[in-house]
């Protein structure tokens, strides 16, 4: 029983401090995108000269990416639930490898921006392209050396501990929150 | 402000700077702008509510602590400052303030700013200047004959500020590099000349003489010798200084050079 | 209510686990009082330059004028004096009062206030302190770099802070340590959250924790919220620095630029205004808290103090727009954040009714603490109300930027937090180190330094209502300027006299911890937690988790037996 109280306080403990980190996290990129509105009302035009022939396939590409990486991540905390250990470490690292694939597919988004000539010194619009990627990127690089470590954690796993799932679950919160501000910046940035 | 009355320089110098009293430098300078007096009639009121205020506090603090200090007062009276009596007093003070002083100070300022300081004048009687700030120095634009910015018969000058007594007088500025601010103490009011964007003032000046334009924003090393120099004429000696500016101009702007063009079409 | 008992640690037996790699909340506390006092040791000498300069100009600066500046004969250059009121800002909020009021009195007190063993995550408590100190030597780095520091004042507006206006590599080590300092202070920031809602004792409600705790924690709230915004700014001013993007770069020097520098001051009072609050909070706390422990009874109102500390705290967040009343604003933007500053007057009101209300009818004993906090009422009283010119719009169009504004905000934010910040160090000095430090001394203290600190900041209100305005490097080039030099100078004379105050304050605090008399477990008679324990506090805190009972202000209880005037929060409240 007592136990038991344990558990639920340092589930309740860690979802506190979560929640903050996620509040502040959003702030950071809150601020970017309040960024984006004010250059947007003020622009006169929008998207400014000559940057209408953005390619939308490598953004789409690293969408679709993160977001399979994101389910992956989620059948991963439905099996370690149903207590499935190697399914979930299949799951886990398919989310590695697609987490790793949308790094690479930015790097193709730059690659085909710089092509096209918009670098990160071509007026308000390319700024914005790169700023917003960079910092996204180096979060993302943040949360694929954590899903590592939750790889090394789980190799030989067979009785599921709570600290470990309650990891797990902490680690897919800040990856799930990456899929979605990368979405909003897909969004913002290239769909509109 | 009483107690500082002893401090009054007491030299036997005859320079008139350092025989004034503390109240006469503390004092800002000259009011020279139609409306100054409303900003400076705003801080006496909001002076009167602060001292009046403070006092209170003061009152608070220090009688108190004379009159119930250890020595005075040996049993504390025990309260959570809970009891009704308490929340009233607690509620009066809450309503003097709010009344006094936030809805006072608001409305009247709120008053002033939209009927005064953001009402800006149009059409041809108002005086038109663009200013372009830069590190560290203030160019100045006037239209010239013709009325119209940015052709080739502006008068511009650096540093140099000539206005007419008595005329509304409209100046649009924007920035080159850093952001600056342009102040007029005389006048009572600043704004920040920012770059990329257009910020505008406008004044009334009612006092002929020389004062000046300062910096009030850190724009660099330098920030502290960007001064201009604003000369308030009357009408007759202004008409006549635009006159023979106008014909200088013409003479000497160099029209093959790209930097004279800095100015931009007028804003309404 | 979440609660739960923490293990007890071991006792660290390495001198470097147990001083330097520490996980305990009171040691990590001790590095934050240290490093904040290092910093505030040379915020200070930098603010007696920048006064030296504002005097004297021309004149060389004494003592070390000649060692620093050889190449001018010991006068401070117009970029080194640039420098100077830019790092002293820094310094003093950043590296200063942060670590002091947030670092110190937050890791120190929190958990012993709340009754719990160590703070919710002491690993990342460790780590925030460490990340602190490389953002700290980043900060100092920066001022040995080609160009020198960072000389684009604490706010560091482009298009000033951009390349085109301090090349120098000093602006970016600026901003990184900024940026560095803010990762840190969010860490510190998401411990003391969780810390307060998970580890309270059980029994205790959020209204039977100290004001104390209260302040801090309302402070970490808002740290956690708004830092990651200066971050984000910070990052941005970065990539313009380093990589070339143009967020912040416009107007004819930028070649190709149409950013908006205006966004950054946006972004950073956004962040800049709750700072203001991130800073007092703490200091509010704590006086709360003394005036109702030195009086012998409790804090008046002290559930309204709390509602109103709240409510302040959520204003904050939205009147950020007072700063920039000059940067020409739609008319009902400037208009809405003047209404909304001006409704902060009622909380503060609640607030000093409170204060007052607290010391009436009270017992009140002068104890060094007891002075500090009355100073406090006093000085936040003056800065309180000079804050009202400003938040006023037309008002403002004269002040702003002028020296009033300088005066306004060292009451708030320097003199308050100050006089708080030695406060809290004198009254939990016994808990922390076991000594307690001259009585005497600490009087002395007090006195130069309130004397000093009004002679410096009262001259600032009057030269700014004269006209004066900021960041001159020599003010009498104006005309209209030239009579307030003899204020200038007595301004000067002020703060060199407050400066040689500190010098009884180090010589108390080193004698204190170096032969000091040793302190009783509770040399104040109150009734808070961390007294139920030995002195200083042992590494585990608390041997039994303490079971609250009743609330952290019962004094001068007239049902109390003979000879007791306080009880403990861990005794049922005693009823007539």
């Amino acid at each position: 029983m007592e136990n038991q109280k344990a558990k639920n306080i340092q589930t309740i403990q860690s979802s506190i401090t979560m929640t903050v980190l996620l509040v502040s996290f959003s702030m950071l990129f809150g601020t970017l995108f309040m960024g984006y509105m004010v250059y947007r009302v003020r622009a006169t035009a929008w998207p400014p000269m000559g940057m209408n022939d953005l390619s939308l396939f490598y953004p789409s590409v690293s969408t679709v990416v993160i977001a399979l990486s994101s389910i992956a991540f989620y059948f991963f905390e439905q099996q370690i639930n149903l207590k499935k250990f190697s399914p979930a470490r299949l799951y886990l690292l398919s989310s590695l490898f697609l987490g790793l694939g949308f790094c690479l597919s930015q790097v193709m988004v730059w690659k085909d921006l710089a092509l096209r000539g918009i670098t990160q010194g071509s007026g308000i619009f390319g700024s914005m392209i790169y700023g917003f990627t960079w910092i996204h990127i180096a979060h993302v690089a943040v949360g694929v050396t954590l899903l590592v470590w939750l790889v090394i954690k789980f190799k030989n796993v067979s009785v599921l501990n709570h600290q470990d799932s309650l990891k797990a679950k902490n680690v897919g919160m800040f990856w799930h929150f990456l899929g979605l501000v990368w979405l909003l910046m897909y969004l913002i940035l290239f769909v509109f | 402000m009483l107690f500082f009355d002893s401090a009054k320089a007491a030299t036997t110098d005859l320079d008139p700077v350092q025989q004034m009293s503390f109240w006469d430098r503390i004092q800002p300078p000259v009011d020279i702008s139609a409306n100054g007096h409303k900003i400076m009639d705003l801080f006496n009121y909001t002076t009167f509510m602060v001292i009046f205020f403070f006092i209170l506090v003061c009152i608070g603090i220090f009688g108190f602590s004379y009159f119930y200090s250890h020595k005075r007062n040996k049993k504390p009276y025990y309260t959570y400052g809970n009891k009704k009596s308490h929340k009233n007093v607690g509620l009066a003070f809450g309503m003097a303030v709010f009344i006094l002083i936030d809805c006072a100070i608001t409305i009247q300022s709120n008053n002033d700013l939209v009927n005064t300081f953001f009402n800006f004048p149009k059409g041809e009687e108002v005086v038109r200047i663009q200013v372009m700030a830069q590190q560290w120095l203030w160019n100045i634009r006037y239209p010239g004959a013709d009325n119209v910015f940015n052709t080739d018969d502006d008068v511009v000058t650096i540093n140099d500020l000539r206005l007419p007594i008595d005329k509304k007088v409209v100046v649009q500025m924007t920035s080159k590099d850093v952001i600056h601010s342009f102040y007029l103490p005389n006048v009572r009011q600043k704004r920040d000349a920012m770059p990329g964007r257009l910020s505008r003032i406008w004044f009334e000046l009612k006092k002929t003489g020389e004062f000046d334009i300062a910096c009030a924003e850190m724009c660099g090393t330098h920030h502290y010798i960007m001064k201009g120099k604003m000369i308030v004429y009357t009408q007759d000696e202004y008409d006549s200084w635009v006159k023979q500016a106008n014909q200088v101009a013409l003479s000497a702007n160099d029209t093959e050079d790209p930097d004279l063009y800095w100015g931009w079409k007028w804003e309404e | 209510m979440a609660f739960y008992e923490q293990h007890i640690h071991e006792a660290p037996k390495t001198f470097l686990k147990k001083y330097v790699f520490s996980f305990d909340h009171k040691v990590i506390g001790k590095q934050f009082l240290w490093y904040g006092i290092f910093f505030l040791g040379i915020g200070g000498i930098m603010a007696l330059m920048i006064r030296w300069a504002l005097a004297f100009p021309g004149v060389a600066f004494p003592v070390f004028g000649n060692f620093l500046f050889p190449e001018t004969g010991g006068v401070i250059p117009p970029d080194t004096y640039s420098m100077l009121f830019t790092l002293h800002g820094t310094i003093m909020i950043f590296y200063a009062i942060t670590p002091i009021l947030i670092g110190c009195f937050g890791n120190f007190c929190i958990p012993l206030m709340i009754g719990a063993r160590d703070m919710a995550f002491p690993s990342a408590n460790m780590l925030s302190f460490w990340i602190a100190v490389l953002s700290g030597a980043v900060l100092l780095a920066s001022l040995f770099t080609p160009l020198g520091g960072a000389a684009g004042g604490w706010t560091s507006y482009p298009t000033l802070s951009t390349l085109i206006g301090s090349p120098g590599v000093g602006q970016t080590l600026w901003t990184l340590a900024i940026f560095i300092l803010g990762v840190s202070s969010t860490m510190g920031a998401i411990n003391y959250i969780t810390t307060v809602i998970t580890l309270r004792a059980p029994g205790m409600g959020y209204f039977d924790m100290p004001l104390t705790v209260w302040g801090l924690w309302l402070t970490a709230i808002l740290n956690a919220i708004f830092l990651p915004v200066l971050g984000a700014g910070c990052l941005l001013l970065i990539f313009d620095r380093v990589f070339g993007t143009h967020f912040f770069l416009a107007g004819a020097a930028a070649t190709s630029g149409n950013g908006d520098p205006i966004l950054f001051q946006h972004v950073f009072w956004i962040f800049g205004h709750p700072e203001v609050y991130i800073l007092i909070l703490p200091a509010w706390g704590i006086v709360s808290d003394l005036l109702s422990f030195f009086s012998r009874k409790p804090a008046f109102g002290a559930k309204a103090t709390a509602l109103s500390m709240t409510s302040i705290t959520i204003l904050s967040t939205l009147v950020y727009g007072h700063h920039m009343f000059t940067t020409s604003m739609s008319p009902l933007l400037t208009q809405s954040f003047m209404t909304l500053t001006m409704t902060i007057s009622i909380p503060s009101t609640v607030f000093f009714f409170n204060w007052l209300g607290t010391i009436w009818r009270g017992s009140i004993r002068f104890d060094s603490p007891m002075l500090f906090s009355l100073g406090v009422v006093f000085v936040f009283g003056l800065g309180g109300l000079t804050g009202l010119y400003l938040g006023t719009v037309t008002t403002d169009l004269y002040l702003h930027d002028t020296y009033f504004v300088v005066g306004h905000f060292h009451y708030t934010m320097a003199a308050s937090v100050l006089l708080g910040g030695f406060a809290g160090i004198y009254f939990w000095m016994p808990k922390m180190f076991g000594v307690m430090m001259n009585e005497a001394i600490a009087k002395v203290h007090f006195w130069i330094t309130m004397l000093g600190l009004n002679g410096v900041f009262m001259g600032m209100l009057f030269v700014g209502y004269g006209g004066m305005h900021r960041r001159l490097y020599n003010p009498f080039w104006y005309d209209f300027l030239q009579k307030l030099i003899p204020i200038n100078t007595f301004i000067t004379w002020s703060a060199i006299l407050m400066g040689f105050g500190q010098f009884f304050f180090l010589y108390n605090f080193i004698h204190a911890l170096l032969k000091g008399k040793k302190a009783e477990d509770n040399p104040w008679n109150v009734g808070t937690l961390e007294w139920t324990i030995p002195s200083p506090a042992p590494n585990y805190n608390f041997k039994d988790i303490p079971v609250v009972k009743c609330g952290p202000h019962e004094l001068g209880n007239p049902a109390l037996p003979e000879g007791r005037d306080f009880q403990y929060q861990t005794e049922e409240l005693v009823k007539a």
